[in-house]
């Protein structure tokens, strides 16, 4: 299957979704499949853990919905971080997962805004961004 | 009642409120009198002390404390050396080059598709 191909697909079931939950989730996986190929030709390393984080995490649903909006809004990521901060309190995930998770995100968010360049396709400072600013203190958080 | 009354059943308790304006004009010359220390048989012990104990006739030296005995075992634990490296958060922009850039705008191009497929969810820009 080319990479065109299993974009279209994913996308097809982001409109067939019955609900924005179920749409995510295959947006989600469409944005981690063309983050694969954009991280490997970009000569990335660590590139399967990295993912895999972001998705144990479901944290591609949040860069999808980032993309899907143009920015990341700190409301959304508040909610987020409210559910992971209940995943963690019944173990369904690591702190060292969840840490991994939210940088994976911070990254790739990071590499799509300076891809889009000054345009409004979507943006990501690293200066007075609240959401990022919330992402990264909980993952400070949970650094030892 | 006043304050400084005693009631019968502070008397009882053994509670003797003190006169809210007496204050004691000497204070009684402490009294260095020798503490014989002899071991509970149920008081636990730290493990840390327990081999190196002073004896009975080592505790009628005042100089010894169980700080002392504590402060005397230099504690060997590596793994508390050193303090936990700060998380590293990258700065993508110091690192990114050109060919980033460009392996990256299929995803800028994903935007738009994702919009419009969302857009039934009122996802907007």
């Amino acid at each position: 299957m080319t990479p065109e191909t299993v974009a279209d697909s994913a996308l097809s079931q982001v409109r067939a979704a019955p609900s924005l939950d179920e749409a995510l989730v295959h947006a989600g996986q469409a944005v981690v499949h063309a983050l694969r190929d954009a991280m490997k030709a970009a000569g990335i390393s660590k590139i399967e853990p990295s993912l895999a984080a972001l998705q144990a995490t479901q944290l591609d649903r949040l860069l999808a919905r980032s993309l899907a909006e143009g920015a990341v809004d700190h409301r959304v990521v508040r909610r987020e971080l409210d559910r992971l901060m209940r995943a963690l309190s019944s173990r369904a995930i690591a702190a060292a997962d969840l840490k991994a998770g939210i940088l994976a995100f911070d990254e790739a968010a990071q590499r799509i805004a300076l891809a889009a360049g000054r345009g409004s396709a979507f943006k990501y400072p690293t200066v007075g961004n609240r959401a990022r600013d919330s992402l990264i203190t909980f993952a400070r958080s949970l650094h030892r | 009642m006043k304050s400084f009354e005693i009631s019968r059943g502070q008397v009882g308790a053994g509670i003797v409120p003190v006169a809210p304006h007496a204050v004691p004009t000497s204070l009684p010359a402490p009294r260095a009198d020798k503490v014989q220390l002899e071991p509970a048989a149920n008081a636990p012990v730290a493990a840390g002390l327990a081999h190196t104990a002073p004896s009975v006739g080592q505790q009628e030296l005042p100089t010894t404390t169980a700080l002392d005995v504590l402060s005397s075992q230099k504690a060997d634990a590596p793994h508390r050396r050193g303090r936990t490296a700060a998380l590293r958060v990258r700065d993508v922009k110091t690192e990114a080059d050109a060919s980033t850039k460009r392996a990256f705008k299929p995803l800028v191009e994903l935007a738009g598709p994702l919009q419009d497929a969302l857009a039934q969810f009122g996802i907007k820009r």
